[in-house]
């Protein structure tokens, strides 16, 4: 059997995760690699929240949010681009696959681009293979 | 002239006096001639033990929660002042609870090139310009001051305070010219190199003592992320993937307020180069939204506010519209 990767998506309420429905209740074809959390605001996510879900064996992070524009409070997700663009480039500075953290606006008619995104992640970090640098294992005191 | 320490002394005495502030927070001489300790004097007589530091490696503006309600002033070279205003922003301090006491920074030497430099240091002689007569139980050197400098002061853009109550006289150091030196070593890498650098210089020397959050004027928050037990962000062991995220996290939470005063690395015992993940950030903040943290404190914080133009072509979304797959 095929290793298929485990990626937290992290949608928000009014746009994503319409979003990820559309392409449930349109029947698209996407690879079942991503699990769910439903979030307020695409701003209601936090790095911590992000390199927690790596550290406890995630492969890979989406973060979904609404066009900037349309966020249902007005303006959440450009403060959340901010911080994202940040965050990107501080885990690319310390070397983490850069890839493997993914952040994507889908707007709630947007089934289509939904499965696609998954699908391009999916791709993406199957290329790099499981998470082996940022992942908690247990380890024995003095072992590698 | 006067030096630095006359007109400290000078222009403490005086806020004292005129009433202008309850305590002068400065630097005095430490036990050790090359450690100067952050000191709050409460009367003109003291004033007398405030000097102008060759080695002020810690910031004072940590201090201030401790002396809430009181007015405060500062002996404020750039770093202090920036990092007194990004408080001022945050609605920590009143600006008008703190007087700046503005010195131009001839930035500060470095503790441990100063203690490389013989086996015992009995005496340091600094004129704030060019040399430094530094006395060991060997001998006498005299090292061109640049050799000694703090890296962060190597690096500092903004050595005069940009904020000040009072500014007293003096030469500052020029702005350096190529701040981000050291960050772009590091980004010229391969990845995997950049991987290698962060585990061997940052998480395996770190022993979770958290004195770079301690030492840090802009760490205050009363629970730190990393004493939360639900969610337990970092777990209580030496797990280098737990020191990671600390790490990780802690400059993150400094995003667009770092001032580099450069008090973590200083506190550091391990010899973490914690700045450069601070200084890729003010980097960032920098080139992507024009962003410099601590110049003016009605201006809103990096994080706090947005530009419709920000950029955004690091999305998955974005770029695969660039190669028209959706």
């Amino acid at each position: 059997m095929s290793w298929e990767p485990k990626i937290i998506a992290f949608l928000c309420n009014w746009c994503s995760y319409a979003g990820a429905d559309l392409a449930g209740v349109s029947r698209l074809r996407y690879p079942p690699s991503i699990r769910v959390v439903r979030v307020p605001c695409s701003s209601r996510v936090s790095p911590a929240m992000i390199l927690d879900a790596l550290k406890s064996g995630a492969d890979g992070v989406l973060v979904s949010g609404c066009h900037p524009g349309d966020c249902h409070y007005l303006t959440g997700n450009l403060y959340a681009r901010r911080r994202f663009y940040l965050l990107k480039k501080l885990l690319e500075f310390v070397g983490l696959d850069p890839e493997r953290v993914q952040f994507a606006w889908v707007s709630a008619s947007e089934g289509d681009v939904f499965a696609k995104v998954v699908t391009e992640v999916t791709d993406r970090i199957k290329a790099l293979g499981p998470n082996t640098k940022f992942r908690k294992v247990l380890r024995v005191e003095g072992k590698s | 002239m006067s030096t630095l320490t006359e007109k400290i002394r000078e222009a403490a005495q005086k806020v004292l006096a005129e009433g202008l502030a309850e305590v002068v927070l400065g630097y005095t001489q430490g036990s050790l001639p090359y450690r100067n300790r952050v000191t709050a004097v409460n009367t003109p007589e003291e004033t007398s033990r405030l000097i102008w530091p060759s080695f002020g490696v810690l910031n004072p503006a940590n201090v201030l929660h401790k002396l809430k309600g009181k007015k405060v002033a500062l002996i404020s070279p750039g770093c202090v002042s920036r990092a007194v205003v990004v408080l001022c922003q945050e609605g920590q301090v009143k600006r008008d609870e703190v007087y700046l006491l503005g010195v131009p920074c001839p930035g500060m030497l470095d503790p441990s090139k100063v203690r490389d430099l013989g086996k015992k240091i009995l005496r340091v002689e600094d004129d704030f310009k060019e040399k430094v007569l530094v006395v060991t139980s060997e001998g006498e050197k005299i090292v061109a001051r640049e050799e000694l400098l703090r890296q962060n002061c190597l690096e500092c853009r903004h050595p005069t305070p940009p904020v000040y109550d009072e500014l007293l006289e003096g030469e500052a150091r020029k702005p350096s010219p190529s701040p981000y030196q050291k960050v772009e070593e590091i980004e010229a890498r391969e990845v995997s190199a950049r991987w290698q650098w962060f585990q061997e210089a940052v998480v395996s020397r770190c022993i979770r003592c958290y004195a770079c959050r301690n030492a840090c004027p802009l760490c205050y928050c009363p629970t730190c992320f990393v004493d939360d037990s639900r969610p337990q962000w970092v777990g209580k062991t030496r797990d280098p993937v737990d020191t990671a995220l600390y790490h990780l996290v802690r400059a993150y939470h400094l995003a667009g307020r770092c001032v580099d005063c450069g008090s973590c690395e200083a506190a550091c015992p391990m010899d973490i180069p914690l700045r450069l993940l601070t200084k890729k950030l003010e980097k960032e903040a920098l080139s992507a939204f024009s962003f410099e943290s601590g110049l003016d404190p009605e201006a809103p914080l990096l994080l706090t506010t947005f530009r419709e133009e920000d950029p955004e072509d690091f999305m998955i979304t974005q770029e695969l519209k660039a190669l028209g797959k959706i």
